[in-house]
């Protein structure tokens, strides 16, 4: 059955016609696609956003790609870019791995759900919630991160999952406990839903409600957000890979230059002064937002 | 536990990206006979789930036997999948070692709802 309907579809790419000329030669097109996602996977290591935000704009606005393929490519790139990171911070020891896979109970069903919904719904509305994720991610990178006194009071619901543990910092290990494990796991749930429909890691809305909602301090909630990226992202890529959403063409560079640009990503980042980086970086976003809304509705 | 989890994220994810790159090269350098090779980019401006040459592990093997790179691409973008998903299955194991049974069921849990996923997609 599956020979069958590969035939099928070689078929079908030697009779594609396309409305657009042929730009650029394949091989270069591939060649520019691998290059700008190791610019993104290193940008998204030195902002903490993640590649998805730069390479979905990337796809569809510089190669004219469908949003389905883009955010099949960006899921993946994703994964590889957070996966890579992960493993540094659980290994320092910043991740809360228990509540890391607490969490990753809402965030993968939201994947699923998110997923099984995006194929009911037009592109263009995927394209303005993008953009929606876009516009709050840049917002959220240029606010400081609130300071707080560290709230020792444990929560009963915390306690009795083992959820509070301590992380080192220059005063050497200190204790934290974790709140509000309901709304964290409702919050993450939706996170699910946002990552798969609109192909990003939703690192932002994690980080948002692990640091506001759960009030963790903020270096374990993005080392937290950080490894729960990977599994959220494979839920839904799973579903995509059977959809065919996952091209090796496009899916492969990408992949691939997220995962080198995140690996130099987290090499330069002690050496990086990411304050003016954040403010160039969201002004590059909110541009290319607009302009993914400006062609959508054109 | 932690040290565990770290040395297979980092060696899968090396695994799948050396995968990938040779995929990518073979690709670039060599199309066999029959296979359909590199697609010119506005092919990809409307989505088919029709136009998807490798959507399944089996179609993935016959385009291995084939000898298509992109083959190779979409295996090492299979392994990308699967490091996450081999994460939890791992935590799943460590947490029965300290018998930490909560933490055993939680990430059961999660195994599930990712196997949901891959229900769909063996259909």
């Amino acid at each position: 059955m599956h020979a069958v309907m590969y035939t099928k579809s070689s078929a079908l790419y030697t009779n594609f016609t396309s409305a657009y000329p042929p730009i650029m030669d394949t091989h270069l097109a591939m060649l520019i696609l691998m290059l700008v996602s190791i610019a993104a996977g290193c940008l998204g290591a030195l902002t903490g956003l993640g590649g998805g935000v730069v390479i979905m704009p990337v796809l569809i606005i510089g190669f004219g790609v469908d949003v389905r393929y883009a955010i099949g490519a960006s899921l993946v790139a994703v994964i590889a870019t957070s996966s890579g990171s992960a493993a540094a911070y659980v290994r320092d020891g910043f991740t809360n791995v228990r509540l890391g896979i607490l969490l990753e109970v809402a965030t993968v069903a939201g994947a699923i759900v998110g997923a099984l919904i995006a194929a009911h719904v037009n592109t263009d509305a995927i394209i303005v919630l993008f953009v929606c994720a876009l516009f709050y991610s840049a917002y959220a990178t240029l606010r400081p991160p609130a300071s707080r006194p560290i709230d020792l009071i444990p929560d009963p619901l915390a306690t009795r999952l083992k959820l509070n543990s301590s992380y080192p910092t220059s005063k050497g290990d200190t204790p934290y406990s974790v709140h509000n494990v309901p709304g964290g796991l409702l919050l993450m749930g939706g996170a699910g839903v946002l990552s798969a429909m609109v192909g990003i890691g939703s690192g932002i809305v994690k980080v948002f409600a692990m640091d506001r909602l759960m009030r963790l301090p903020f270096k374990v909630s993005t080392t937290t957000s950080n490894f729960m990226i990977g599994v959220t992202a494979a839920a839904s890529s799973v579903v995509y890979l059977h959809r065919g959403q996952i091209e090796p063409q496009i899916a492969g560079p990408v992949a691939f230059g997220a995962l080198i640009g995140a690996l130099v990503g987290a090499r330069i980042l002690p050496r990086v002064n990411t304050y003016w980086l954040r403010r160039i970086f969201a002004c590059v976003v909110v541009v290319s937002g607009i302009e993914l809304v400006r062609r959508t509705f054109t | 536990m932690e040290v565990i989890l770290a040395k297979l994220l980092t060696s899968m994810m090396a695994v799948a990206g050396t995968t990938i790159l040779i995929g990518l090269v073979l690709a670039f350098v060599h199309q066999p006979q029959g296979i359909q090779g590199l697609r010119v980019f506005t092919a990809f401006t409307t989505f088919k789930t029709a136009d998807a040459p490798y959507r399944t592990l089996l179609e993935i093997r016959d385009g291995l036997l084939a000898g298509d790179g992109l083959a190779i691409v979409q295996l090492g973008l299979f392994m990308l999948i699967a490091t996450p998903i081999v994460r939890v299955c791992v935590s799943l194991i460590l947490f029965a070692r300290v018998r930490d049974w909560m933490y055993v069921s939680i990430s059961a849990l999660v195994l599930t709802g990712l196997a949901l996923g891959l229900l769909g997609w063996i259909q």
